[in-house]
């Protein structure tokens, strides 16, 4: 009988192995590339090349974020099952795995489409980056059979192996679901990352070292973190939406407690794996400013400037949203009504902290308005157009979304502890320090050159950092055998499920938001520096058609979306069979 | 003053002092020198 | 019902980030043009400065970090005169430029600056970390920049006006000009009297041929007023008797060195030959 110390263990050297197989070293080709001419781009039909891999290659990143962030968090609602014996848990958890079998089969057909065009439409870029990463697409090719196996067993086998030691064997396949799909993230954004800062390549084209070297290039890591970190978050986003849709059509209060507290856990998913989001994306920052100065420049101060300007008025939503989402949630305890009063202080915090971080630098103005305006920037908004101010909107923002978060996390715990007063004046004080820490390191950046002015975003991270880190901490402590009053679980306005829509929407229009910046960052080059792009569409679009593409790819994805979650109750559904004397019976709800 | 508004000022003076050092400790570590008012050298 | 009002406001949120998108300011980003969009040859030092001064919010990328945001080096606000002869003078500073002086200096220390940026970097403006030893910036003839010589000599020749230096990069020559020029040395001399004018360009400023050119005097009838010695030393050393109502020091005073006997014999025969200007009108 397998012991669950074994089944795991096992399962664990598997997965190493699994991760440590794809790299393995082959002879280089020392010849240089052949740069292809317009002439080498097939036009076929009229199509728009760009647009369709655009498209493709779009639904694709989001189907498989969410098929790949699912078991990510469903293992860990699973382990906490085990580990607090309530079958809720459990049962949440095989009901997102049942959403996410739905849409694997899509994430399997966006991606197949995504390589027929690909070497349909750019047959020169797809020979070079096969000539690069040579044995490493078998490798992703395997891994892809793998991960269909484990994520059919880890479904299928749920209610066969649900208990004691079978239930470690289960979640043992959990993980190795989990490596498989983290080594198929990890091989896919080594060949983006690539494509934007190629190692492994001398500047002529001609490869010059492993396919592991060329897998670790400079933007790989930060690349892997990043979208590691999004997935969840956009995976939390999704099911709550999934939460939400069923929350609005069930009729019985048991189910519409479930869906209720379907909804509240897939929101803290999507809160936990966003915090982090921002120094993710500082770090990749970096690692672009560090690879070439130039590629950062056209990020933050050249053509795409503005796009991060949309970037905050996306992310301003899904914080609104989250944060709106948990206040409601207040209401569902007695406790909750003791908090409500403080609301407002952080509505005011979340919406000035955005309408800061919206605010631009430099604007385009004709003469005209030079002169009315008295030079090309505000005189008092205009300062806060610049980094210093964003970061202490984007940091506080963060500090208020987490105290939401605590809040609710409180409103259903009363703590039992001595040392409960001194303990709230503790946390009190690290809020407080913390936030004038935070606005003293912006205000820093005001006074201090460049250099300093963005060393002391640091400072700032790692101060929202440490509030969440020993605020979480000292209420782990605090709430040690706290009473526990009674959530009202279903005690939910229907207005507030529009906050649970709101997330994926935005989520899903920020990545696609995301995907264009990627791309254009390599400007009019295949791969940076060493392969141009020759094809006609090799020009940045302008942010407006760009917006109008991501809207019609959000809206498809909308539309697969929905009909997935409609496809898994569909599932659930069964028709009575017909009473004999009657018509045909009537399908149960 | 009440036991409570004690605990308050001492651990916002703690933290203010915990986040002082992480600042120092953060600039210098970035490569970036800085006095004891934190100011550039 | 409600499931349709919350699909309803999430389209509402959908269209208004897409309504966001097209009201900021629109920015096509081209890919640089394939061919030099400026013809070098024939072109002067004013407007190979010119040129430069293009490349350098241009092709060249420059004012992406040489601007008044601290990133680099704001070249265009610099006194660049005085700050040329900072950089050189500072003791940190051991790069080609070293021992030279004036627009020489200027020049190495530019054109070093372009392809080895991290042999001498300004204080405070190094890689985070490197203490100013290693530049961010990119070499400008190595992609993704791949600035060609000439267009590298026009920056040159454009910082070099800035600091109020001559400017001492050659001249762009056209390629089919210098193999033009190859190819007429190895043809030999001219064999005819028109061949050695069109050579020698003798229709650009005087009135030969038709070309009807008023910068030097009419030559009809030259040769009966001065005779054939006369004619050689007009050639040969023009300063010497300049004509009534034109300057002196206006044509070429080389053409001895430049012309072989045989295309100077040929000439000054045309010349001899040619009729008095009434006959020419």
């Amino acid at each position: 009988m397998i012991g669950r110390r074994h089944s795991v263990f096992w399962a664990f050297v598997l997965a190493v192995l699994v991760g440590l197989v794809p790299e393995f070293a082959s002879a280089a080709e020392p010849e240089a590339l052949l740069q292809p001419t317009r002439a080498d781009y097939p036009a076929i039909a009229g199509v728009s090349s760009r647009t369709v891999v655009w498209g493709l290659a779009q639904m694709h990143l989001f189907l498989a974020a969410f098929v790949l962030a699912v078991p990510l968090f469903v293992l860990c609602i699973e382990l906490a099952g085990v580990l607090t014996r309530e079958a809720r848990y459990d049962d949440m958890a095989h009901e997102f795995m049942k959403i996410s079998m739905a849409a694997y089969s899509f994430t399997a057909l966006a991606g197949g489409g995504l390589t027929i065009a690909l070497f349909l439409f750019y047959p020169n870029l797809m020979d070079f980056m096969m000539r690069v990463f040579r044995g490493q697409t078998l490798i992703y090719a395997a891994l892809f059979g793998l991960e269909s196996i484990c994520l059919y067993v880890y479904y299928y086998s749920w209610d066969a192996l649900r208990y004691g030691d079978r239930k470690w064997f289960h979640m043992s396949i959990g993980v190795v679901l989990n490596m498989v799909g983290l080594g198929l993230l990890f091989i896919a954004n080594a060949w983006t990352a690539f494509m934007m800062s190629p190692a492994g390549v001398d500047p002529s084209g001609a490869i010059t070292g492993t396919v592991w070297e060329a897998t670790r290039n400079p933007l790989w890591n930060p690349l892997n973190l990043h979208r590691f970190l999004a997935n969840i978050a956009y995976g939390g986003a999704i099911v709550g939406a999934y939460a939400a849709y069923r929350f609005l059509s069930v009729r019985t209060a048991a189910e519409r407690a479930h869906y209720d507290w379907m909804g509240y856990t897939s929101n803290i998913i999507a809160v936990c794996g966003f915090l982090p989001l921002p120094f993710a994306g500082y770090w990749l920052m970096a690692e672009i400013y560090s690879y070439s100065q130039q590629m950062g420049i056209t990020a933050m101060g050249g053509v795409l400037a503005w796009l991060f300007i949309i970037q905050a008025v996306l992310i301003g939503t899904i914080l609104l949203a989250a944060n709106y989402y948990l206040w409601c949630g207040l209401g569902r305890t007695e406790r909750g009504a003791h908090y409500a009063p403080y609301v407002k202080y952080i509505a005011v915090v979340l919406v000035g902290g955005f309408l800061v971080w919206v605010t631009p630098h430099s604007i385009i103005l004709t003469p005209q308005e030079v002169q009315m305006l008295g030079g090309t920037t505000h005189k008092f908004l205009g300062p806060l157009g610049i980094m210093p101010a964003k970061n202490i909107a984007v940091n506080l923002m963060l500090v208020f979304t987490f105290l939401s978060f605590q809040m609710f996390y409180r409103s259903s715990r009363t703590p039992t502890v001595s040392w409960a007063k001194a303990g709230n004046a503790v946390i009190v004080a690290l809020y407080i320090a913390g936030c004038l820490n935070i606005v003293a390191a912006g205000i820093y950046g005001y006074l201090t050159p460049t250099v300093y002015k963005v060393g002391a975003s640091v400072p700032q991270v790692a101060t929202t950092l440490s509030i969440i880190v020993f605020a979480a901490a000292i209420d782990g402590f605090m709430l040690r055998g706290a009473r526990k009053t009674d959530v009202h679980w279903g005690r939910m306005s229907a207005r507030s499920q529009y906050a649970l829509f709101v997330l994926p929407v935005a989520f899903t229009w920020l990545m696609a938001l995301m995907g264009y910046i990627r791309s254009s960052l390599r400007t009019h080059w295949h791969v940076y520096t060493v392969m141009k792009d020759a094809s006609p569409e090799a020009y940045i679009p302008t942010i407006g058609e760009a917006g109008n593409t991501i809207t019609l790819i959000t809206l498809m994805f909308m539309a697969l979306i929905v009909f997935i979650f409609w496809l898994s109750q569909l599932g659930a559904t069964k028709q009575q069979a017909p009473v004999a004397g009657s018509a045909a019976g009537e399908a149960a709800p | 003053m009440s036991h409570r508004w004690v605990v308050f000022v001492g651990a916002l003076v703690i933290w203010l002092a915990y986040f002082y050092v992480i600042d120092a400790a953060i600039m210098e570590g970035q490569g970036l020198p800085v006095a004891w008012h934190l100011m550039p050298e | 019902m409600t499931l349709f009002k919350v699909l309803a406001f999430s389209l509402v949120i959908l269209l208004s980030y897409t309504l966001f998108a097209n009201i900021l300011p629109q920015v096509q980003s081209d890919p640089p043009p394939e061919e030099e969009p400026i013809a070098p040859e024939g072109m002067d030092v004013a407007g190979l400065v010119a040129w430069g001064e293009t490349l350098f919010s241009g092709k060249g990328t420059c004012t992406l970090c040489h601007n008044d945001l601290g990133r680099a080096p704001d070249i265009l606000a610099l006194d660049l005169g005085t700050v040329f002869g900072e950089r050189l003078a500072d003791p940190r500073y051991t790069g080609k430029a070293k021992g030279l002086e004036g627009a020489e200096a200027v020049r190495a220390y530019v054109e070093e600056s372009m392809v080895e940026p991290s042999a001498y970097v300004v204080a405070g403006f190094g890689k985070k970390g490197t203490g100013d030893k290693v530049s961010p910036m990119p070499a400008v003839n190595a992609a993704p920049i791949l600035l060609s010589d000439t267009e590298m000599d026009a920056l040159t020749a454009f910082l070099q006006s800035r600091a109020g230096v001559d400017v001492t990069v050659p001249l762009p020559v056209a390629a089919e000009e210098a193999i033009a020029e190859a190819e007429e040395e190895e043809e030999g001399p001219a064999e005819t009297a028109q061949a050695a004018l069109e050579k020698f360009a003798c229709s650009a400023c005087h009135d030969l041929e038709g070309s009807e050119a008023e910068v030097g005097p009419k030559l009809g009838g030259l040769g009966a007023r001065i005779g054939r010695d006369g004619v050689r030393e007009a050639i040969l050393d023009p300063n010497a008797t300049v004509a009534e109502g034109f300057e002196p020091d206006m044509m070429p005073g080389d053409l001895g060195a430049q012309m072989r006997v045989s295309e100077l014999e040929l000439i000054v025969d045309y010349l001899m030959a040619l009729p008095a200007s009434g006959a020419q009108e």
